[in-house]
């Protein structure tokens, strides 16, 4: 425990603040007596001077208020307006005379002559004052006028003189006791004053003898710790004095022993470090390098994946990638631009979900199970775009394998190629084969195809067969005179008219020029065909318009029948074209 | 059977109430509030200039009416709108002669029987296109309007002037006489009747001819009888002649106050004089004269306005306490009690044509006679007496007027016809018509002689006039007298 007589920094901010402390209190003190003793001075001076003066100025106004209504008093004509005067004369009395009394009361110890004397003018003024309220009530204005003009007047004169010279020495004496106070709140501001400049030197020298002490410590404090810091001091510190700033001293001396110690300490250590050092950093060269390659490596594979991945993107065919159950993962770029889909539009779905063959989905994931189950490859099918368009594709699906185990299936690679325009131009050149360009009735070799297939049929169901040859009488004759484009025009009409005439099951052809042939099977009797034979010369025989024109074209029929007349198409055929003939020469439309 | 109370209807009433405080709160000082903001927007217009002072010219002892006690109506206009009042007092007669000569007046005070004369001679200002510009009207509902402003302010269906007075004929007699037991029974002994409020003209001069004591110095009545004020005390005998009302002239203006009528009233008129003071029939002997008496105990009745109640009910006076209002007397007509009463005096606001301020003063006489000023003004010691509903119900003119003297004036209003004639050349007919009253008074010619002088004459003023314009006003006028239902 430190001894109670020592003088440390803090005892002495304590003196520092204590001493502003009562220093200030001592100036507020002194301060509060000056203007309290001012204020005091000040309101004795108001309170016995400047009020008296103002009750008196009252005092003035009031009886010459009373003065004036007197005098009006004997001008008034109206009785009505007397009375009212007379009202405002007792009212103005009534308040002069309280103002008096508390004038007399308060104030009657400066001026005890002057007020007595003041009294009794006003006493017998007030009786003026009555006789005129007497006289005025019962109109005798003529004497209101005498008492105002020779009795009154000297009365108020007299009060108004006292009043005035009361007033004057009210002043003068207001005027001294001002002066007073002035003067003894001068004495009083120059002690606060010097009692303020005093304590302030002292306190300022204090102040500065404290801060040097510090100051100059300190800095001799910092100069030494600057020199044990560089190095260039090893004796002790020294600091004079017995505070806390002398125990700063010691405890730096302390401090640098213990810091050349650990000095030592750390040099050994620092030794030991440099060789470990040397060993690590050789191992960590060669590790950089193995780095480097592994770096080199996966930098070539990425730029490897990353031609890869452009190539898909932007292949022209449709590249789709599946995960193992063949939801849709990834489309290329031609993906979204022929089926109008984005990726996100349809990754629930499967690549089969384009097709319309398979509408729901349970259909296209079971379509999906049967193409990996049975490892199809490559198959064609009909696709619907967004919106709505139809298109083909020949669809390639290849299983994406896990290079480290072929076993095991990452993902399915779907390859779409858009076939649609090679696949419409085989359909036109099969549909040009087996039919007829101007009439669109199967051709030639369609109905020997079909011939031979009915007879099959005929064969196994007993039944019978009509081979019907058809030539129009005349068509010659039409072609030299209307042109050519009239006679294609009536063998379209004539097709027409022939298909009309069939049922669904039945077939009429073109052979050729001006030449059908009709079909007809599943007959069970010879007049079935003969009816059929009927409809088709009934068919003819309302005209054809052909270029605004009216015509009668007639056809000559030639009628073969299975098995009756031939077992294959080729005699079937020439006994129908046998019995056109004959028609023909038996007069033709037979 | 015990009253429950009902909570409900304690809430309504409650809720009533207050709604009532509300709605007077919302409307106290509208009128005052209207004409300050318009003020302030003529200031701003530069419709009036800067440092433009009113002049304002009054009757004698009507100063604070427009002022106030120690100038707090002044000082609070001056604060309110920084225009300056400077007023001006004339005496307590018409106004005709001041407002020909004035030339540097803005608002000044007329009598209610003064507007004919006034307006056609061109004096004062129709007030009608500001009331319109400003945007007031007289309202007369009972809670706080103006009563009876259709006889305070027009003339010709134009607003003329501003009420801000009410005086009416009403009648004072001394309750301590007529209650003194002695007075009952000698009156009963020499009468054969109760001494009670007369309700007749008969009665009353019945009662005056029994009070009358000269020799003890004390007089039935000091009803002035002098010749230019005559007129206002033979009014109320004379309408009540008929029901509901006996008019002055007919339809076309032939004079009927020489009918039986008019006589009797004259008659009436004339037959209370041996019971008055010596010389109330000499020149200017009006209410100056004959007041004195009254106030100093020595009559026993007086018709005059309610500003009556207010001097005789001030602590100087010797009657005080001993005096009470009573309703005007009238006739026996069929077996009902005609009654009618009429504006004698009354100074009520007049802009004169050749103000310079019209729309100020018309603005400052607006403000005055607001609900709450105006009640300032009429309890200030000044002549204006209540003219104002609220006036009747304001404390302070109670401890003035009495409250009993307010109620009579309060039941009074329903009987009371509008001021002198009407019509254009109003003075003359009224000086013609004071003249002859007063000759019989005087007893130089009979009633009937003094009726037919005044009917001759009357005939030709309104020759004169022009009879077809008189005709107008008069059946303008006629519409203003009150009608049958309101006789009592």
């Amino acid at each position: 425990m430190r001894p109670f007589n020592r003088l440390t920094l803090g005892n002495k901010l304590f003196i520092s603040i204590g001493g502003v402390v009562i220093l200030v209190t001592a100036l507020l003190l002194l301060a509060s007596y000056v203007i309290h003793d001012v204020e005091i001075r000040f309101e004795i001076a108001l309170t016995n001077e400047v009020g008296p003066l103002v009750k008196l100025n009252q005092l003035q106004s009031r009886i010459n208020g009373i003065r004036v209504l007197e005098i009006e008093l004997s001008k008034l004509s109206d009785l009505f307006a007397i009375f009212d005067q007379l009202e405002l004369i007792k009212s103005e009395r009534k308040a002069f005379a309280q103002d008096l009394n508390y004038f007399n009361t308060k104030y009657q110890n400066n001026e005890l002559i002057e007020l007595k004397t003041l009294e009794e003018h006003w006493q017998r003024y007030e009786m003026n004052l009555e006789n005129i309220a007497k006289l005025a009530n019962t109109m005798n204005l003529k004497l209101v006028q005498d008492i105002s003009t020779f009795e009154s007047a000297g009365r108020f004169k007299a009060i108004s003189r006292i009043l005035k010279q009361l007033s004057i020495d009210t002043e003068l004496r207001a005027k001294q006791r001002f002066n007073q106070s002035v003067s003894r709140y001068k004495k009083l501001s120059r002690l606060f004053f010097i009692t303020s400049l005093t304590g302030l030197i002292i306190l300022g020298l204090w102040t500065g003898i404290v801060a040097r002490s510090i100051s100059m410590r300190v800095l001799r404090l910092r100069n030494m710790a600057t020199q044990i810091a560089d190095g260039s001091r090893e004796k002790p510190i020294a600091i004079p004095g017995n505070d806390e700033l002398t125990d700063l001293g010691f405890a730096f001396n302390i401090m640098h022993n213990k810091i050349k110690n650990r000095e030592q300490a750390l040099q050994q250590s620092h030794d030991q470090l440099e060789v470990r050092v040397v060993e690590r950093t050789y191992d960590l060269n060669e590790a950089n390098k193995s780095l480097s390659l592994e770096i080199e490596e996966r930098r070539r594979a990425e730029v490897k994946l990353k031609l890869l991945s452009q190539a898909v993107e932007q292949s022209p065919v449709i590249i789709i990638i599946t995960d193992i159950y063949g939801k849709i993962e990834y489309v290329n770029q031609a993906f979204i631009d022929c089926t109008q889909y984005s990726l996100k539009d349809i990754t629930d779905y499967n690549p089969l979900f384009l097709s319309i063959n398979f509408e729901t989905c349970i259909k296209q994931q079971e379509q999906w199970n049967k193409i990996i189950s049975q490892n199809i490859q490559q198959q064609e099918i009909l696709n619907r775009r967004a919106d709505g368009s139809l298109f083909w594709v020949d669809m390639r699906i290849s299983p994406v394998l896990d290079t480290d185990n072929n076993d095991v299936i990452l993902h399915f690679l779907v390859v779409m190629e858009d076939i649609t325009v090679r696949k419409y131009q085989n359909e036109k050149i099969l549909y040009q084969a087996y039919y007829d360009n101007l009439t669109d009735l199967p051709n030639r070799m369609m109905a020997m195809e079909r011939l031979s297939k009915s007879i099959i049929k005929a064969q196994n169901s007993g039944s019978q067969i009509a081979v019907i040859y058809v030539d129009l009488d005349d068509f010659k004759k039409v072609n030299d005179t209307l042109g050519h484009q009239a006679g294609d025009d009536l063998l379209v009409e004539a097709a027409n008219r022939l298909k009309q005439t069939l049922r669904k099951a039945d077939m009429v052809a073109r052979l050729g020029g001006d030449e059908f042939l009709i079909i007809t099977g599943s007959l069970t009797l010879v007049e079935n065909a003969k009816t059929v034979t009927k409809r088709v010369i009934e068919a003819f025989a309302k005209p054809f318009t052909l270029r605004e024109k009216e015509i009668i074209t007639t056809c000559s029929l030639g009628l073969a029948m299975y098995p009756h007349d031939g077992c294959n198409s080729d005699i079937l055929l020439r006994n129908a074209d046998i019995a056109l003939y004959g028609a023909k020469e038996a007069g033709r439309n037979t | 059977m015990a009253i429950r109370p009902n909570v409900n209807s304690i809430a309504l009433f409650l809720i009533a109430v207050f709604l009532h405080m509300i709605n007077c709160a919302a409307q106290a000082g509208t009128q005052a509030d209207k004409a300050i903001a318009a003020v302030k927007q003529l200031i701003s217009q530069g419709e009036i200039k800067p440092g433009t002072v009113m002049k304002i010219r009054v009757k004698q002892g009507n100063v604070s009416s427009f002022l106030g006690s120690n100038y707090v109506l002044q000082k609070k206009w001056e604060e309110q709108t920084g225009v300056v009042l400077d007023v001006s007092v004339m005496p307590q007669l018409d106004s005709f002669e001041l407002l020909v000569n004035s030339v540097d007046v803005d608002l000044t005070l007329a009598r209610n029987h003064e507007y004919p004369d006034l307006y056609q001679n061109g004096l004062i200002s129709d007030l009608s296109p500001l009331m319109e510009r400003f945007d007031f009207s007289f309202e007369d509902n009972l809670n706080d309007g103006f009563m009876l402003p259709r006889l305070q302010a027009y003339f010709d269906g134009k607003v003329v002037a501003i009420p801000a007075d009410f005086d009416t004929a009403l009648l004072f007699i001394r309750s301590d006489w007529l209650e003194d037991t002695d007075n009952r029974s000698a009156f009963l002994k020499r009468y054969n009747t109760e001494l009670a409020v007369p309700k007749t003209w008969e009665e009353y001069q019945r009662q005056v001819e029994f009070f009358h004591r000269p020799n003890d110095g004390i007089y039935g009545t000091v009803e002035p009888r002098e010749k230019l004020t005559g007129w206002m005390y033979w009014f109320p005998r004379y309408l009540s002649a008929a029901i509901p009302n006996q008019y002055l002239f007919s339809n076309l203006m032939e004079p009927l106050i020489n009918s039986p009528a008019g006589v009797a009233a004259t008659e009436s008129y004339i037959a209370v004089v041996p019971y008055s003071p010596a010389e109330i029939l000499h020149e200017g002997n009006a209410y100056n004269y004959t007041l004195p008496f009254w106030m100093g105990g020595d009559a026993y009745s007086i018709i005059l306005t309610i500003a009556t109640a207010k001097i005789s009910n001030r602590n100087a006076s010797a009657i005080k306490d001993k005096f009470i209002s009573v309703p005007i007397p009238g006739h026996m007509i069929n077996d009902q009690l005609v009654r009618r009463t009429h504006f004698i005096y009354g100074n009520n606001l007049v802009i004169p044509t050749n103000s310079t301020s019209k729309e100020l003063a018309f603005l400052f006489g607006m403000w005055l006679t607001d609900q709450d000023n105006s009640s300032i003004s009429v309890t200030s010691n000044g002549i204006a007496d209540p003219y104002r509903y609220n006036h009747l119900n304001d404390e302070r003119a109670h401890a003035l007027y009495t409250a009993d003297a307010l109620e009579v004036l309060k039941n009074e209003l329903s009987i009371i016809a509008p001021s002198g004639t009407g019509l254009p050349g109003n003075k003359e007919y009224m000086d013609v018509l004071s003249n002859n009253i007063w000759l019989a008074a005087s007893g130089k010619l009979s009633a009937k002689e003094a009726m037919d002088n005044t009917a001759k004459e009357w005939n030709i003023i309104t020759e004169r006039y022009g009879r077809e314009q008189q005709i107008k006003y008069w059946r303008e006028f006629k519409k203003l007298f009150p009608n049958g239902s309101q006789t009592q």
